[in-house]
């Protein structure tokens, strides 16, 4: 089944703030749609990246406990939409137990993003946070949206940008590559052209060789001559 | 033998780059054994602990870690860890020159390029070339064949 939704859970969040983070992330989507403030679906969004891009569909769900509603969504019910789904973002406080977190939320196949929006927290705790969540195999990764910096440490990226790189390593069942200049193939020559390419050195060769080797003229044939074969060839 | 195997995995687990110079002598599946290697490394505390331990009989780890990823190099027990860890670094200038600011977006779309690359400085579990400029020269020229 092809996985192209992205669902977006906030808590208890205002909805200009709602607006605000939503641009934070998606804006780069959003700039060719009609979107609303108060829309909850928003259709046929373009992620792009220098490789690739591909099309989703934009979920925008509110609550005010996130366990309830997490509880609501492993539900048997929601298989479905677990499914269709690339990926999970919630924007909330990271809680004291995230025991929570370490029950299969997602699938496999999707990714899951805990936004911070509360109060600060130091990017080393987040980082041993995240390491930890990695290390007991749970695939939630905590970000925090309000950083007065784009990298950490480490120069890994923090913050928005994260979850933009989350997006981009995604691996989307239905992208469509682009043909980056390093990524389109050159057009070897025809067969028929290699063969006389030969041919042509064959005869420089003897050529060459009825000349006198010391002279200019000699050396002046030959740079010409690798000159034509290198174009012909395309380097 | 120097280098055994070098692999590149990012936070998450998933593995980027993976390339054996030797013959795994344990019982164990190398998925499992890249497991297990992405366990002990995530493990540790990056501050306060040294880029290089012992991981089995016969095979010491270095890494480092670059912008969410890891770069993991499994060397000889026997050989001294202090060089390795330059010869990632040279990996990843060779990388991030080639690519230009190469991200983890570049391996994944380009990995039989950075294959490439690793191919250029490790013959054999040996690093052959040291030379960013000689490395990036060559590169330049075998990338102008595609």
């Amino acid at each position: 089944m092809k996985r192209d939704k992205i669902l977006i859970v906030f808590k208890n969040t205002s909805t200009t703030d709602k607006a605000s983070i939503i641009y934070q992330i998606f804006g780069q989507c959003l700039q060719e749609t009609n979107f609303k403030n108060d829309d909850s679906i928003v259709k046929n969004l373009t992620w792009s990246t220098k490789y690739y891009t591909t099309k989703f569909d934009l979920y925008i769900d509110q609550c005010d406990s996130i366990e309830e509603w997490t509880t609501d969504f492993i539900d048997p019910m929601c298989d479905l939409l677990r499914d269709a789904l690339a990926g999970l973002i919630i924007i909330g406080e990271i809680p004291k137990d995230t025991s929570l977190i370490s029950k299969s939320v997602v699938d496999q196949e999707s990714f899951l993003i805990w936004c911070h929006n509360g109060n600060q927290i130091e990017l080393n705790e987040l980082d041993d946070l995240n390491l930890k969540m990695a290390v007991s195999q749970s695939q939630v990764e905590f970000v925090q949206l309000d950083n007065s910096t784009d990298k950490n440490d480490y120069h890994d990226k923090v913050g928005t940008e994260r979850i933009k790189e989350i997006i981009d390593t995604y691996e989307w069942t239905h992208s469509k590559s682009l043909n980056t200049p390093r990524g389109q193939k050159k057009v070897l020559p025809p067969q028929d052209n290699l063969e006389s390419i030969l041919t042509q050195l064959q005869q420089a060769k003897l050529h060459y060789e009825s000349l006198d080797t010391d002279s200019t003229d000699a050396e002046q044939f030959a740079s010409e001559l690798a000159k034509e074969i290198a174009d012909k060839l395309g380097l | 033998m120097g280098v055994r195997f070098i692999l590149c995995f990012n936070k998450q687990g998933v593995v980027r780059l993976v390339r054996w110079f030797a013959v795994n002598d344990n019982s164990t599946e190398p998925q499992e054994e890249i497991s297990q290697i992405y366990r002990l490394i995530s493990s540790r505390d990056h501050k306060h602990q040294c880029n290089f331990f012992e991981f089995s009989d016969d095979t010491k780890l270095v890494y480092k870690r670059y912008a969410g990823l890891y770069f993991v190099m499994g060397i000889d027990i026997t050989d001294e860890e202090p060089i390795y860890p330059s010869h990632i670094h040279l990996f990843v200038e060779v990388l991030d020159a080639f690519f230009g600011n190469v991200c983890e977006l570049d391996i994944v779309f380009n990995f039989y390029k950075v294959y490439m690359v690793m191919d250029e400085m490790f013959l054999g579990g040996e690093i052959q070339e040291v030379s960013k400029d000689v490395l990036l020269e060559r590169l330049s020229f075998t990338d102008r064949l595609e």
